[in-house]
C-alpha cells in the first residue's frame, strides 16, 4: 500500500492507494500532480524513520510513503 | 424623580461637607449650563436632562440621541450569539489541539527517540544536513544554522496562504524535510540574517 501525507490545517490528510489497482493509482497520481505541479507543493519520499528519502518530482506508485509540504519562502 | 433626589443628596451632603464645595459653587456659577440643583440658576437644564434622553451636554450645545431599547427577543438572541461564539472558540481550540497531535504523530516517523524527547521538552530539534547543522524551533520563523565556528540566523516560513494556518509541528516538519533532503535549495531560499562567532555565545550555549 502506498500512502501520501498532505500537510494541512487538520494536521495532515492521507491518500492511500494499492499499487496493483489502477483506479486508485490514478486518483493518487491526480492529487500528487495537482499539488506538486499546480500548487508548488514539495513531495518527499520518506522511508522508515526518515531513511532512504529524497525529493520527488514525479509520482511513484511504488513509493511506500510520501509527505507533501506546502511551499516554503524566505522570511 | 429618583435621579433628582440622588443629585440633591449628593450636592447637599458630599459637596457641602468637603473642601471642594467652594470649587463646585465657583464652577456652577461660572458655567451655568451644567447645573441642576434648585438653589442654582441652571436647575432647569438638569430637569430637562433628567426627564428626557439628553446624556451629553457641552457648553452652548446639547446633543440628544435615542437610547437603544432591546426587546426580550433581541436580548435572548444576543445571549445565544455570545454563547455560540464561546462554543465556537472552544471548538476551534480543540480542533487545533487535535491537528497538532496528528502532526506530532507524523513527526515521530521522521525523528529518532532522542530528537523527539528534546523536541517535546524544548520545542527545538537539531537537524543534521550535509553541510551544516540546524536548530529548528516549533514556533517562529528563525532557524539557527551552526557552522564550524559560526551561528547564523536563517529566516523562512510556509508561503501564503499556508503561513500560520498549519499546526506548529507541521511547520517544523516542512523545515526538517527541506533541510534534510533539499539543503542546497533551502539555503538559497531562506533569508540570511545575523552571524555570530561561537566565542560570542554565552558559556552555557557553548557547553550545550
Amino acid at each position: 500500500m502506498g500512502q501520501m501525507n498532505i500537510l494541512s490545517t487538520k494536521g495532515d490528510s492521507k491518500q492511500i492507494w494499492d499499487p496493483s489497482k489502477a483506479a486508485e493509482v490514478d486518483v493518487a497520481e491526480g492529487v500528487f500532480n495537482k499539488l506538486v505541479n499546480k500548487k508548488n507543493y514539495k513531495a518527499y519520499h520518506v522511508g522508515a524513520r526518515g531513511k532512504k528519502s529524497n525529493v520527488m518530482k514525479k509520482f511513484d506508485p511504488d513509493a511506500e510513503k510520501m509527505i507533501l509540504v506546502p511551499p516554503i519562502i524566505g522570511g | 424623580m429618583a435621579t433628582s433626589t440622588t443629585w440633591a443628596t449628593w450636592t447637599s451632603t458630599l459637596c457641602d461637607s468637603t473642601a471642594s464645595s467652594d470649587t463646585w459653587h465657583s464652577w456652577i456659577s461660572d458655567s451655568t449650563s451644567t447645573s441642576t440643583h434648585d438653589k442654582f440658576p441652571s436647575g432647569t437644564t438638569w430637569h430637562s436632562w433628567a426627564s428626557t434622553d439628553t446624556y451629553a451636554i457641552l457648553p452652548g450645545n446639547v446633543i440628544e440621541f435615542e437610547p437603544t431599547i432591546l426587546t426580550h427577543k433581541q436580548i435572548q438572541a444576543n445571549l445565544r450569539t455570545d454563547n455560540q461564539t464561546h462554543i465556537n472558540r472552544i471548538w476551534i481550540q480543540m480542533e487545533k489541539e487535535e491537528a497538532e497531535a496528528i502532526a506530532h504523530d507524523l513527526l515521530e516517523d521522521l525523528l529518532d527517540d532522542n530528537q523527539l524527547e528534546i523536541y517535546k521538552n524544548t520545542g527545538r530539534v537539531l537537524v543534521k544536513g550535509r553541510k551544516h547543522d540546524y536548530i529548528v524551533r516549533r514556533h517562529g520563523t528563525t532557524i539557527k544554522r551552526v557552522g564550524k565556528n559560526k551561528v547564523q540566523d536563517l529566516c523562512c516560513h510556509l508561503s501564503y496562504p499556508y503561513k500560520n494556518q498549519l499546526p506548529p509541528t507541521d511547520d517544523t516538519i516542512a523545515k526538517i524535510l527541506a533541510i534534510k533532503y533539499d539543503e542546497e535549495h533551502f539555503n538559497k531560499l531562506a533569508n540570511h540574517h545575523h552571524i555570530r562567532n561561537l566565542n560570542e555565545l554565552p558559556d552555557a550555549a557553548k557547553a550545550a
